[in-house]
């Protein structure tokens, strides 16, 4: 059977909406969501290429939980609560993290994400991706045209509006060549003396996707509220903005002390190796909820279940199983924690 | 039988349907005479903006899809193409539809003797979103209001909860940069002729739809619909069939006038081309709607055409290459330039493209029997 259903892409912060077309309760392709009112139906590589992956994976549907959770629980007894330590990502959406955060809290477990550097930002500081469009100076930090293709669009309708456009990065990139001025630096730390030499107007926005410290990132954060103007940050995981609202966010360094100082590792949603040299995990304790792992306890994909996130303007986004699969018995974050935290 | 007028004998259809309802009463017929596995067509999700393409196969669901969908501008030609193909189905298809499955069965890409095609005729469609904006500005209602829409004699239409029907004239929202898609502006083929039949409201008496049947098939089809009772026919008139026709040629007429102005005076420069192109992400989007790119494997990601993130795009490498291998056939659907997440004007450039070979070869896509002259075997082999 073909069914085409609506969802949201997990691949940013944006909130792009697709229509999946699912045969037989598995993914096999996209629709444009032509409607949707961030994307207008249009999605940008890194979009497709997660179906395409999604698509190639092997599938399961069914997964016997109770000897891992029985595993799990085992574990999490034999240490002492503060040699456990939760790691968590913007991939969770907010339901789920709302369930970590308890669980968290509950058992004294401590909670930190790694997001790129990225920290809380105060929520007037933030502008509304059509506030993008009506912009007449936008400096965009990072390739925000190769990885954050549907702000680039915003981008765009701004310079038909006669915007101008300024791009810093420290290399050649898409975004540097579409705009007006590019800005090419050594390293994130020119950043700040880089944005003092630029003349800004009140409708200035600064769109960023990179940086290299959240000590830079926080100097940005200032100089935008010295100079009045806005900032819009396009996180690598959809619900980065919940998750920096309400965990601590540290630096690489950081985690790797947070993982140093534990024993015991519950790693949801996040990949490890994807941030840190495999090294550091030496000896470890690890439980592992993942949807794309194929070692890990399995949880339900984003397309497989109902959820919310919030987006990168600070907009709630809803979203459903657009699979509708009955067949499909793979647990959800919040099903797993629930089944483990009655048995500690 | 070149021309009837139709209408469903099921009432609860003639109140859905756009006109007489023959298109749901025909699909019905297919259905539950188990002519076919399954049916594809359009469907109200959410609101009239959310056409969603939707798979059937019972006549419960058949049934909430009556009624015309403008707001919809959905391809279901790649639909079929690529996870349907080994069904028999149904299909309502507009010009570009139909067109697009042309195009792909000269590919190989799906078998006509699987295909039952119920064609629609099409004065265009809006874009869902523009849409919105656009009764939020020339009609003064708040877009969620609006129960139905329907484009008839030169108007957009829309139809209020309490009953009440405001209008505005499509050339006066298209002056304002609003009404139908540019390409559908452009768009010369009104009536699909080579769906099985094509069926429309032109030439119309009220509560009746005007069928142009165009196979064989399409005649066993009306005469099975006849004969088990889901539709009773009339005639039209001299003067109906005359009055469709005149609407057929002055649409064309403007579709051609319209291409002049955006495929020549409003056309980008070369340098300006130039930096639009520079903006190409490579997401292959535009190919991966596009009916005519079904290629197995396809050129564009051949590893020596890559370059790295940093290096400037060549939009030789992408789109001087895919213009070489499909251009000749583009139909002007519009999907690749609606998906394209950074504006690239896409349809308008592959179209120009197009029309120039046409004046050469005479070729036109979708609607000239045979290959185009430039058609290479080497493109025969469709994706699975
Ligand atoms: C975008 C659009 C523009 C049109 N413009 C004209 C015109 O200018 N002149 C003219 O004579 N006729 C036009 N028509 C056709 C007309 O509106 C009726 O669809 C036709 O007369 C059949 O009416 P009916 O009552 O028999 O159809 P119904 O029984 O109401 O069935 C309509 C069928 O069309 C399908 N459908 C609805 N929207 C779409 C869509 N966007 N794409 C594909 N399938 C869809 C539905 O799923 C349903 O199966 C247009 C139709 C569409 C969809
Ligand atoms: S391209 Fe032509 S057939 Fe297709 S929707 Fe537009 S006007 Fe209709
Ligand atoms: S190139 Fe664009 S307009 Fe032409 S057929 Fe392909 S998708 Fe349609
Ligand atoms: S859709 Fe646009 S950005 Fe993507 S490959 Fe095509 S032209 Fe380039």
């Amino acid at each position: 059977m073909l069914t085409i259903n609506h969802s949201i892409c997990p691949e940013c912060s944006m909130g792009c909406g697709l229509n999946l077309i699912s045969k037989d309760g598995e993914i096999v392709g996209v629709n444009p969501y032509k409607n949707h009112p961030i994307n207008e139906g249009k999605n940008c590589k890194n979009s497709i290429d997660n179906i395409n992956t999604i698509k190639s994976a092997p599938k399961i549907s069914e997964y016997d939980y109770n000897q891992k959770i029985t595993e799990s629980v085992e574990l999490l007894k034999k240490y002492d609560s503060n040699d456990v330590t939760i790691i968590t990502s913007g991939k969770t959406d907010n339901a789920d993290l709302e369930k970590i955060v308890d669980f968290a809290q509950e058992k004294d477990y401590n909670i930190v994400a790694y997001e790129n550097n990225f920290t809380k930002i105060d929520s007037e500081l933030i502008p509304t991706y059509e506030d993008v469009e009506k912009s007449d100076l936008i400096i965009s930090i990072g390739d925000v045209y190769r990885n954050n293709s549907l702000i680039a669009r915003r981008i765009i309708h701004a310079q038909q509006n006669n915007a101008k456009t300024i791009n810093i990065n420290v290399t050649d990139n898409l975004a540097g060549y579409n705009s007006d001025e590019f800005k090419k630096i050594e390293s994130y730390d020119e950043i700040i003396n880089v944005l003092e030499k630029i003349e800004t107007t009140k409708d200035t926005i600064i769109v960023i996707n990179d940086i290299n410290s959240t000590e830079n990132y926080e100097k940005i954060g200032e100089y935008v509220k010295e100079k009045g103007i806005k900032i819009l940050t396009l996180y690598k995981h959809p619900n980065t903005f919940s998750v920096l609202n309400t965990i601590q966010c540290v630096q690489k360094e950081e985690l790797m002390e947070s993982i140093n100082n534990s024993k015991l590792l519950l790693v949801i949603n996040e990949e490890l190796s994807e941030i840190l040299d495999d090294e550091c995990l030496e000896n470890k304790d690890i439980i592992k909820l993942s949807s794309t792992d194929a070692d890990a306890i399995p949880i339900r994909a984003w397309y497989e279940k109902d959820g919310s996130f919030t987006n990168s303007e600070g907009l709630t986004q809803e979203f459903e199983d657009a699979v509708q699969n009955e067949d499909n018995q793979i647990k959800t974050i919040s099903e797993i924690l629930t089944l483990v935290g009655q048995e500690i | 039988m070149e021309y009837l007028q139709v209408k469903s004998t099921n009432p609860e259809i003639l109140e859905g349907g756009e006109n007489g309802g023959a298109v749901t009463a025909i699909l019905l017929s297919l259905l539950e005479n188990e002519d076919v596995d399954g049916i594809l067509n359009m469907k109200k999700h959410d609101d009239v903006y959310d056409g969603m393409p939707s798979y059937i196969t019972t006549p419960e669901e058949l049934l909430e899809t009556t009624g015309s969908l403008h707001c919809a501008p959905i391809m279901t030609a790649d639909i079929i193409a690529k996870y349907l193909k080994d069904s028999k189905i149904a299909l309502t298809t507009k010009p570009c539809d139909a067109m697009a499955i042309d195009e792909i069965i000269k590919r190989n890409g799906l078998n006509r003797d699987n295909i039952f095609m119920i064609g629609l005729n099409c004065g265009g469609t809006v874009s869902p979103l523009k849409a919105e904006k656009m009764i939020e500005l020339y009609y003064d209602v708040d877009p969620k209001d609006v129960v139905s829409e329907e484009i008839n004699k030169g108007k957009f239409i829309i139809e209020l909860a309490n009953g009440e029907e405001k209008d505005v004239k499509i050339d006066d929202l298209e002056l304002e940069g609003y009404g139908r898609r540019e390409n559908c502006q452009r768009c010369e083929l009104k009536i699909p002729r080579k769906a099985d039949i094509a069926c429309g409201n032109w030439g119309s008496s009220k509560g009746y739809t005007f069928v142009e049947i165009n196979t064989e098939r399409g005649e066993e089809v009306i005469q099975n619909a006849i004969d088990k009772g889901y539709i009773e026919v009339k005639e039209p008139s001299e003067k109906q069939v005359a009055i469709r026709k005149k609407v057929e040629n002055v649409m064309i007429k403007m579709a051609k006038k319209k291409q002049k102005a955006q495929l020549e005076k409003e056309y980008p420069s070369p340098d300006e081309l130039q930096d639009i192109l520079t903006r190409c992400i490579k997401c292959y989007r535009c190919r991966d709607v596009c009916p005519i790119c079904n290629c197995k494997v396809c050129s564009l990601e051949k590893e020596y055409l890559q370059q790295s993130p940093e290096e400037k795009p060549d939009p030789l490498l992408m789109h001087g290459i895919r213009m070489g291998h499909m251009a000749f056939s583009c139909i002007n659907c519009g999907q690749c330039e609606d998906v394209c997440p950074v504006e690239i004007p896409l349809a308008k450039i592959y179209q120009r493209v197009q029309l120039k070979y046409r004046e050469e070869t005479g070729y036109v896509p979708g609607v000239t029997s045979g290959k185009p002259p430039m058609y290479s075997p080497d493109k025969e082999e469709v994706a699975e």
